[in-house]
């Protein structure tokens, strides 16, 4: 089990509930987490723990030119995976007609969502504007509804974002990494300084005043 | 006749009066003009459900709206709070006058007030017993489906100040008072020391166990629509055209920032030695590649060293040899047909991610003298100067 999780974080990935609940109730014993740090610690890197619900690897303090290199393609690789994200989050929100987004552990069921999009025109057109999204896999101009929302969801779950629990019914579960992409979101909101609801509403008032 | 034929004749007439008593409870002010089942309609006005306001109109009673109200409790969570502080006023009257009665002698009056007693004691025993059944329902199915998050967040907010309000009442109830009275009557003693006290602190116990729970769950939705609402405002930003992350950080916040994950190791490992600058890598890499060779790597001794069993073959493979068959199918994949490396990798069944085989081939490739790579761009977006790779061409120009 140990190797796995070690092989698993030094291949970049988030050990979560869904992911491997087998590593992640491994991963939250305190000998474990010791151990696996002391191991990737020669390699510059130690054991991320996000609220004992998501672990990864991340590089320690004694950072080489090349591990900030790798950060900052790190950066660039999530910034350019934004958007596309953004786009799948909303039209799951406005097919699913829920004020609320994804959550870690929730279920996609691929034959429900494209029943609903079959039978929506505006959701047909979200999906479009989806699936044009860089990240995903070139499609063709004439492919179905079906082809489209197949390549998104094959591209979020080669994201990590989503895992394919069933294959027959096409049946994919929320991972924990959805957390670590709420954690990116906090960054950009913070960084590019971007007002939420309430406060868009609070400055316009304030507009208005002046 | 027997309370089963009467609970017969009351579901019939319910069954049967289904749609006219929706419709009188759901104007309050309004009498109902009744126009057919008179049989029904006269049983429930006999049972004083309903009452007569001439000609063929009728009222709704307290009991029906009551009955109405409770009926529809799990969908709207919704039903009148028995009032702690009425019905304790009204126990220590009637423990007043029971006390009276007893003192005067009058045991017919002391039998009837005990009566009351008795009855006041299981009415706020049931209903508390409900109440508490309700608010740890809501809680355990974490408040059901509701049509919204934000009506969510609204009904667990008013589960919080009801609770509240009933730890509030409880724990104000003077029971001290009434042990002056419990000790001169056994049977009063047994009603309110042994059996509605203790009840009464552990509805107490279990409301303010509940209390901490459901701040938890109302913190948990709070969370989730502050979630909702950055990525609604991202998508706003997006949607206006609005670029984000383009600014240079340094090293130190890009290092204290959710961005440090690490890349795979096999990155490191793979570095051609003199292409690369950094020294250190450079002894990572040759050091990760000796230990390969020797087939002792500081994992496999590690794992060695601790008490947990690994179950599966010791053998290091690490993605690079992992990978390199892949690499050599590749090749003849490539002399047979073009084939971009990720057409390759789908077709492929292992364990690892594409993106993994994506970061090692890109490496790999620069190594070889005959292959020349060059990265794939599904879409170009003009607002990005630094593209992420999708898909890599690998050419075979001089054999490999």
């Amino acid at each position: 089990m140990l190797r796995e999780i070690l092989e698993a974080l030094i291949n970049q990935e988030f050990i979560c509930e869904i992911s491997n609940p087998r590593a992640l109730d491994q991963l939250k014993k305190e000998s474990v987490q010791k151990y696996i740090n002391d191991s990737l610690n020669p390699y510059g890197r130690q054991l991320t723990n996000q609220d004992n619900r998501l672990f990864y690897a991340s590089y320690t303090d004694e950072l080489t030119k090349k591990d900030r290199r790798e950060i900052k393609i790190n950066l660039e690789n999530t910034r350019d995976n934004i958007e596309p994200i953004i786009h799948f989050l909303i039209l799951i929100m406005k097919i699913n007609e829920s004020d609320i987004t994804l959550q870690v552990g929730d279920i996609i069921k691929q034959s429900d969502l494209l029943y609903r999009i079959e039978n929506n025109s505006s959701f047909e057109d979200g999906l479009k504007k989806v699936v044009n999204q860089k990240i995903f896999k070139s499609i063709k101009a004439g492919a179905s509804n079906g082809d489209r929302l197949e390549n998104i969801l094959s591209g979020i779950e080669r994201l990590g974002y989503i895992k394919l629990e069933n294959v027959d019914s096409r049946i994919y579960r929320v991972t924990g990494k959805m957390d670590y992409y709420h954690k990116v979101i906090d960054f950009i909101i913070e960084n590019e300084s971007i007002l939420l609801d309430e406060e868009v509403s609070t400055a316009d008032q304030q507009e208005m005043l002046l | 006749m027997s309370a089963a034929s009467n609970l017969k004749s009351f579901a019939n007439a319910i069954s049967t009066c289904a749609e006219d008593i929706d419709a009188l409870t759901s104007n309050h002010s309004d009498p109902y003009l009744f126009e057919k089942n008179s049989k029904h309609w006269d049983f429930l006005q006999t049972h004083g459900f309903i009452y007569h306001c001439g000609d063929s109109y009728y009222k709704g009673t307290p009991s029906l709206y009551e009955l109405v109200a409770n009926l529809g409790m799990r969908s709207t969570m919704r039903r009148v709070a028995p009032d702690i502080n009425d019905w304790y006023e009204t126990l220590e009257t009637d423990i007043e006058h029971m006390a009276e009665a007893t003192s005067v002698g009058d045991e017919n009056s002391r039998k009837n007030h005990l009566q009351r007693i008795d009855y006041h004691v299981a009415l706020m025993i049931n209903s508390l017993e409900k109440e508490v059944l309700d608010i740890e329902y809501s809680i355990n199915s974490k408040l059901g489906k509701m049509e919204s998050l934000k009506a969510k967040v609204n009904e667990n907010k008013r589960l919080i100040s009801r609770t509240h309000l009933f730890v509030v009442k409880l724990s104000s109830l003077k029971m001290d008072r009434l042990i002056p009275y419990a000790n001169k009557d056994f049977q009063l003693r047994t009603m309110l020391l042994m059996n509605m006290s203790p009840r009464i602190s552990e509805y107490s116990y279990r409301l303010s166990s509940a209390l901490p729970r459901l701040e938890k769950m109302l913190y948990q939705s709070q969370q989730k629509t502050k979630e909702t609402e950055k990525i609604w405002a991202l998508y706003r930003h997006f949607e206006s055209s609005k670029q984000c992350l383009q600014d240079d950080f340094s090293d130190e916040e890009i290092q204290e920032s959710i961005f440090n994950s690490a890349m795979p190791l096999i990155m490191s490992a793979s570095l051609d030695s003199n292409k690369c600058e950094d020294k250190e890598i450079i002894s990572i890499a040759e050091n990760l590649k000796r230990r390969m060779e020797k087939d002792t790597s500081l994992l496999t001794e590690n794992i060695e060293k601790t008490k947990y069993i690994d179950t599966k073959d010791d053998t290091v493979d690490f993605v690079e040899p992992v990978l390199y068959p892949y690499f050599i199918d590749f090749i003849k994949t490539l002399s047979k047909k073009p084939c971009s490396a990720m057409e390759f990798w789908d077709k492929q069944s292992s364990n690892y991610s594409g993106r993994s085989w994506l970061m090692w081939l890109t490496l790999e490739v620069d190594k070889h003298k005959g292959l020349s790579s060059e990265s794939l761009y599904l879409k170009t977006a003009p607002r990005c100067a630094n593209q992420s790779i999708y898909d890599l061409k690998v050419c075979v120009t001089n054999g490999s």
